[in-house]
């Protein structure tokens, strides 16, 4: 079973990040990147479906500049087996994302797509179920647990409330989730192994898609900051307060 | 002389690596109960050499990665910059054991010795100082006689690091006359747990968790023969064995740790500053705080720049032991300036164990006096490049 894993590279989520000056979109200048971590998630569980004998070859691929290389790079030294840029200059949106993965999914045709049910830079949450409408196949969107046998994934999707199990057939879209698994780390022989492995890269624009943005971007800033609280001496006080000056009991 | 460059991809995979697995496994609150508690975290350096980050000194040939100098470097500042305990454990095991013995031990040695280096499982601590054998190396009283097939060790050595933890003691012996000094001097490994060894941990200001500091007597201390360094061709081979590249190495080591350090004191320091409201504002807005953090920043710049270049020139082969000693004592001396300045951000927090800071002071004093101290560095530099004396 081939695997095609969908990346991104999106800031460190260690990195407080702060608005342009001209408030145009976020300070990216010196800032470090990294594997979205819902990604990381979605290559670990391929890993772990190669290791499990399920998956006979996991493919990472992610549409960006060259600096995404890294991102790839450290996918395949987790433990895929080749790489895909697909190479583009501008910021892309998830329906243009989207686009382009099943154009890469046509030519590869995996039969299950993982990755992350959303990035932490812009917390869209859409390209999965996206890229699942315009394959026309199953999707099984934020998975905490994922088993496959015979061309069928069981799936457990947290969702509002609780977990619910869905069983898809394949090929399938899977989004992980925070507790789907838990991402090893890259080791040494692991990093040096990917430095022999297959890099590609493709330009977008020879997939003949349309992925231009339709989103204009007004301005970027930081949320408002919070006013004090204070302390009231009772719940009588308490309640009157909800009710005049709150107004919301 | 080498370029500064960027640094190669995998090195930049690993030092991702390797912050991950510090967020992860070595929280602050961890590193500060090791350091209370003089503990050396066996079961997480059991995991850091589950990454195979021992293998950076391992020719591939003998099971390891292949030596790579500048990643080793990377490694060591990366552990120092959270846990100093981690970073000696790796230096005991990577370096002290690893490069020395790829680099003078015999070929049996290196077949039986560096797949353990390259998993991780071996360390040395180093036996050379003794109680009256400081910088004069050549001077040391501690004997070794052949005994038929084993050799007797006498005598006693005085701070070797980690030998609580580690494998063997890479020993300095006598092995014939005193007053023939260099000549007649050798290299034995000798287990701490050997018969006769007695290992007392010495009392320091800072450097916990590191496997102690030890004073180690050796009473008729047997080992066999084969525990010679370079076996029968290491007879009397001590010295030059011990000035080859092994402690030249090992001044680019103790500035990686001191780099590692002065960074963590800075990015706390960086932070602190920022978070610190006084007087209606952030401390960082008020100019002598800007100016004291932009100093750490600049100087800290120039360690990293030396302690790199060090590195490289180690990895290229290049014997340049005037230069090794410049970045040993510019990098050591520079980054205690800066983590004394980061302290006085902190203010009294800087003072106050609740904060990693005080760790950093207590262990960047020992900086420029291990692994040769600043003055000892000052008279290799000007004897190199040859100053009338």
């Amino acid at each position: 079973m081939k695997v095609l894993v969908p990346i991104k590279r999106v800031v460190d989520y260690n990195v407080k990040v702060r608005p342009l000056n001209d408030e145009s979109g976020v300070d990216l200048s010196n800032v470090k990147m990294s594997i979205n971590p819902f990604c990381e998630i979605a290559v670990e569980e391929a890993v772990r479906l190669k290791e499990a004998g399920i998956a006979s070859e996991i493919i990472a691929v992610t549409i960006g500049t060259q600096a995404s290389q890294e991102q790839l790079r450290t996918a395949l030294a987790l433990g895929a087996d080749r790489a895909v840029l697909i190479e583009v200059t501008e910021n892309v949106e998830p329906l243009g994302i989207a686009k382009l993965l099943s154009k890469l999914c046509d030519q590869e045709k995996p039969e299950l797509i993982i990755l992350g049910k959303q990035a932490i830079d812009g917390d869209n949450n859409q390209t999965g179920q996206m890229l699942a409408a315009l394959l026309g196949c199953s999707q099984a969107t934020f998975a905490s647990e994922l088993k496959i046998n015979d061309g069928v994934a069981t799936v457990t999707r947290e969702i509002d409330g609780g977990l619910q199990t869905i069983t898809v057939n394949l090929p399938a879209v899977v989004t992980t989730d925070l507790r789907l698994n838990e991402p090893r780390y890259a080791s040494l022989p692991n990093i040096m192994k990917a430095k022999k492995k297959e890099l590609s890269v493709i330009d977008a624009s020879s997939l003949g898609v349309d992925y231009a943005s339709r989103l204009t971007t007004i301005k970027v800033e930081l949320p408002p900051s919070r006013a004090a609280g204070v302390k009231v001496e009772s719940v009588a006080e308490l309640v009157s307060k909800l009710k005049n000056e709150a107004k919301v009991i | 002389m080498p370029l500064i460059q960027r640094e190669p991809e995998h090195l930049i995979l690993l030092r991702n690596s390797l912050r991950q697995f510090i967020e992860k496994e070595v929280p602050r609150e961890k590193v500060n109960d090791w350091d209370r508690n003089d503990h050396f975290p066996q079961e997480t350096y059991a995991k850091l050499c589950a990454l195979g980050v021992t293998s950076l000194t391992v020719p591939e040939e003998y099971g390891g990665s292949g030596l790579d100098i500048v990643s080793t470097i990377a490694v060591i500042e990366e552990l120092a910059s959270r846990s100093l305990g981690l970073a000696s454990g790796f230096i005991y095991c990577s370096c002290y054991a690893g490069l020395n013995i790829l680099d003078v031990a015999s070929e049996q040695q290196k077949k039986d010795l560096l797949p353990k280096v390259a998993e991780g499982k071996l360390m040395f601590s180093y036996g050379i100082s003794e109680p009256d054998v400081g910088a004069d190396v050549a001077s040391v009283k501690t004997t070794a006689v052949k005994d038929g097939d084993s050799l007797i060790i006498n005598g006693s050595k005085r701070w070797c690091s980690g030998a609580k933890i580690t494998d063997y003691i890479y020993t300095l012996v006598r092995t014939g006359p005193a007053e023939e000094r260099y000549k007649n001097l050798s290299l034995v490994l000798i287990p701490p747990t050997s018969n006769g060894v007695i290992i007392e941990p010495q009392q320091t200001l800072g450097q916990k968790g590191t496997g102690g500091t030890c004073d180690v007597t050796f009473n008729d201390v047997k080992v066999p023969l084969n525990h010679l360094v370079g076996e029968e061709d290491g007879w009397n081979k001590g010295w030059e064995k011990i000035v080859r590249t092994g402690l030249d190495v090992e001044k680019i080591e103790v500035a990686a740790l001191a780099y590692g350090i002065a960074k963590a004191a800075v990015e706390d320091a960086w932070v602190y500053a920022q978070d610190r409201v006084q007087f209606g504002k952030s401390i960082a807005t008020y100019q002598s705080i800007r100016h004291m953090l932009a100093d750490a920043k600049a100087k800290l710049e120039a360690c990293r720049l030396m302690t790199y270049e060090g590195a490289s020139i180690a990895d290229q082969q290049i014997a340049d032991p005037a230069r090794m000693s410049m970045i040993k004592l510019f990098v050591t001396e520079t980054a205690v300036e800066i983590v004394l300045s980061c302290q006085k951000v902190l203010g009294a927090y800087g003072y106050s164990r609740d904060f990693c800071m005080e760790r950093y002071v207590r262990d960047i004093l020992a900086m420029p006096i291990l692994g040769g101290s600043s003055a000892i560095q000052k008279n290799n530099i000007a004897n190199r490049l040859n100053l009338p004396k």
